[in-house]
């Protein structure tokens, strides 16, 4: 597998239902990767399209965003492109993934979310997608602007 | 033994009631884009089978996978379930990777909700 190049590019208009198909492409382009990647990869992908579709706004092109698959002979790349106007919503961002990025575990911070989820049951955000992606995923976060467009990559290798 | 099906785009719960047990078991994909505002009506009606007398089983193994939104309100039932029920027993996959870390999560705040067992 790991002598395949890859590159997928699925444009997002704003449909939920476009997620299914980000799921199947990622599953089909990995069809050769061990089921583990290929599950991870899928879950990447989906939960980075899901958050373009939500949060994502117009870019020029009308669409709310792109997800790009890359794999190369040591790295898998996904990443989401979207537009994004609120320097609010970047900062968040930002702060969510450079926390991550910077944790030891972020098995630990996926627990210190569950448990603040238990002590605030009225608040309805599960707030897990970017922390899912590195914990369960295994993938690396980094993240740029430059305005209007919020690119969010996640990297791992194949091992 | 009663036996009901909730079911919503993907997602298929099966209901087994009996007289000391409640068991969910949970098929298929969960990936609404607000997987709260479906699962919550659904959890209210299950809520109301529960008693001091009755435990009640969410069974994972079968499932296929969820988006993190549907996390939450599982968590949350799961919390309210743990004070209304005799106990709550969550199965999950090992083999599953998925399952595996997203339930040892779970594993892992459970002990402070005292009569919740997550296994395998």
């Amino acid at each position: 597998m790991t002598d395949i190049a890859i590159e997928r590019r699925m444009r997002l208009p704003p449909s939920w239902g476009l997620i299914e198909r980000v799921r199947a492409t990622v599953s089909e382009a990995l069809a050769r990767a061990s089921a583990d990647v290929r599950d991870a990869a899928v879950m990447v992908a989906s939960e980075l399209a899901e958050n373009a579709i939500k949060y994502g706004e117009a870019l020029a092109d009308d669409e709310c965003g792109y997800v790009t698959l890359s794999v190369g002979p040591q790295l898998i790349s996904i990443r989401s492109l979207n537009g994004v106007s609120s320097m609010e919503r970047v900062r968040d961002v930002v702060q969510r993934i450079d926390t991550i990025a910077k944790a030891e575990s972020a098995e630990a911070l996926y627990v210190a979310r569950l448990r603040e989820m238990l002590e605030t049951p009225s608040d309805s955000a599960s707030h897990l997608g970017l922390l899912r992606i590195a914990y369960e995923g295994g993938f690396r976060l980094s993240c740029a602007y430059e305005a209007p467009v919020l690119t969010i990559i996640a990297e791992r290798e194949w091992t | 033994m009663d036996m009901k099906t909730f079911e919503a785009g993907e997602l298929r719960i099966e209901i087994k009631i009996a007289a000391g047990h409640v068991r969910l078991t949970w098929l298929g994909q969960s990936n609404e884009r607000d997987p709260s505002s479906v699962l919550r009506p659904f959890f209210d009606e299950v809520a109301r089978l529960l008693s001091k007398e009755r435990e009640i089983e969410l069974d994972f193994r079968e499932f296929d996978y969820m988006n993190s939104s549907t996390f939450r309100p599982i968590l949350s039932f799961v919390q309210n379930a743990s004070k209304s029920s005799r106990s709550v027993n969550v199965r999950y996959d090992s083999q599953k990777n998925w399952q595996r870390l997203s339930f040892k999560t779970l594993q892992a705040v459970a002990a402070s909700l005292g009569n919740v067992r997550v296994e395998s």
